[in-house]
């Protein structure tokens, strides 16, 4: 049955100038500037509120026109995101045996990927337009890409995962390749690395101000409580003695780019975790 | 880019196919998805598809299936047959109409009404050109 009218609304965030004629959309932000073509869909885009909110209406639609509609919205909150935060997708190289060697011109604009499984072939994969890959420095064996346009970073990383199947081989057993390990924005390893230091100086307030009486009864319970039941603290019993003496000297060491969530699971350079039960070995 | 002509209640629109062709009427209901009650002040309220009908930008303040009587006032108050004789859409009929129901005399006025004026035209462009040779 044709619904009459269906339409939605979504809110455009300040500093993000969004221009739309003719089913083309134009999203312009701090990050550059992303474009996106309606014309296979049959809905009207309109902005409203000078510029605050887009609205997108189907007349007389049909169930899949209707549910074109949520999907076009979607599809220009990503180009909004990756003009903001950007697109950062990590890869890992997960191999048993032979190392895989990556390798990456000046230009970040293409991979080499040599030592495959042993392969003496080498495999070379264009990045598409505007997506930039580099070499992870403080987590080995990682690929990072980065990009505004969400669907072609996700499409080099495909490309690069596809270039690196194993053929004639049980899959199950030759696990080896290049994997997606993780999907986020650029702005969030910015935001989490301020979260970090966030804590270190909050931290920091706490212990100088266990100078005070109370602060230094609590740790001689702690001193005196030598079982195991003690939770330990956020804090540790030493940190806080040592801050409470030397308050301003704490030296509070950095922690180094807080890993994403995915990267510790990945620490393997020998059996991977399907091996035991597999194959009857 | 949207719509901006809605059917709604109290939409002018003018009949494009039918016995009432060239007649202007009001959306006093809408029966289904593809047929509405209008009205007019000369006419008996009746059925038609939305497709013989072509939507104005002109619209009145009506409630659901009015009385005849309110009809007629809600059009006067709201001037709707001066508002459509002087929008552009309704000129062109209107100019339309006349040139249909010229006879032959009329046309040869016209005829000559039209080389009068294209003479004088011409004549003063040139006088122009010679002035301003450019």
């Amino acid at each position: 049955m044709k619904t009459i009218l269906s339409s939605q609304t979504m809110d455009i965030p300040e500093g993000i100038t969004v221009k739309v004629d003719a089913k083309i959309v134009e999203v312009e932000g701090p990050r550059g500037k992303l474009t996106r073509n309606f014309k296979h869909l049959n809905l009207d885009f309109a902005l409203l509120d000078g510029g605050k909110k887009l609205k997108v209406e189907a007349w007389f639609g049909s169930r899949k026109t209707m549910a074109a509609i949520r999907t076009a919205i979607s599809h220009i909150q990503n180009l909004i995101t990756g003009v903001t935060k950007g697109y950062r997708y990590k890869m890992r190289l997960v191999y048993a045996h032979f190392p895989i060697n990556a390798s990456i011109p000046n230009n970040s604009d293409s991979i080499e990927i040599r030592n495959f499984l042993g392969e003496k072939k080498v495999r070379k994969v264009d990045m598409l337009e505007g997506v930039k890959i580099s070499r992870s420095e403080k987590v080995k064996d990682e690929l990072i890409l980065d990009g505004n346009d969400v669907e072609l970073v996700s499409r080099s990383a495909a490309l690069i995962n596809q270039k690196c199947h194993v053929k004639n081989k049980d899959i199950r057993k030759f696990l080896d390749g290049i994997y997606v390990s993780e999907k986020g924005t650029i702005a969030e390893e910015a935001y989490s690395r301020y979260l970090a230091v966030e804590t270190l100086i909050f931290f920091l307030v706490l212990s100088e101000a266990e100078d005070d009486s109370p602060g230094d009864v609590e740790e001689e319970c702690l001193a005196g409580d030598e079982s195991a039941d003690v939770v330990p603290d956020r804090e540790g019993p030493d940190d806080a003695q040592a801050a409470s003496r030397q308050p301003h000297q704490y030296v509070t060491p950095l922690v180094t780019g807080l890993p994403g969530r995915s990267s510790s699971e990945w620490e393997e350079d020998g059996e991977s975790q399907g091996d035991g039960g597999i194959a009857g070995n | 880019m949207p719509f901006k002509r809605y059917v709604e209640i109290g939409r002018v629109a003018l009949v494009n196919y039918g016995k009432e062709y060239g007649r202007l009427v009001v959306i006093v209901d809408v029966i289904d998805q593809n047929r509405a009650l209008v009205d007019a002040p000369d006419m008996i309220r009746g059925q038609i598809n939305f497709k013989r009908l072509s939507l104005t930008d002109i619209k009145i303040d009506i409630p659901r299936v009015p009385k005849k009587k309110t009809l007629i006032e809600a059009m006067e108050t709201a001037d709707v047959k001066n508002k459509w004789e002087k929008s552009s859409w309704g000129r062109k009929l209107i100019v339309q109409k006349r040139r249909a129901a010229l006879n032959d005399f009329d046309r040869y006025k016209v005829m000559v009404a039209k080389i009068k004026r294209g003479r004088a035209i011409r004549e003063k462009l040139a006088k122009l050109k010679r002035e301003n040779p450019a």
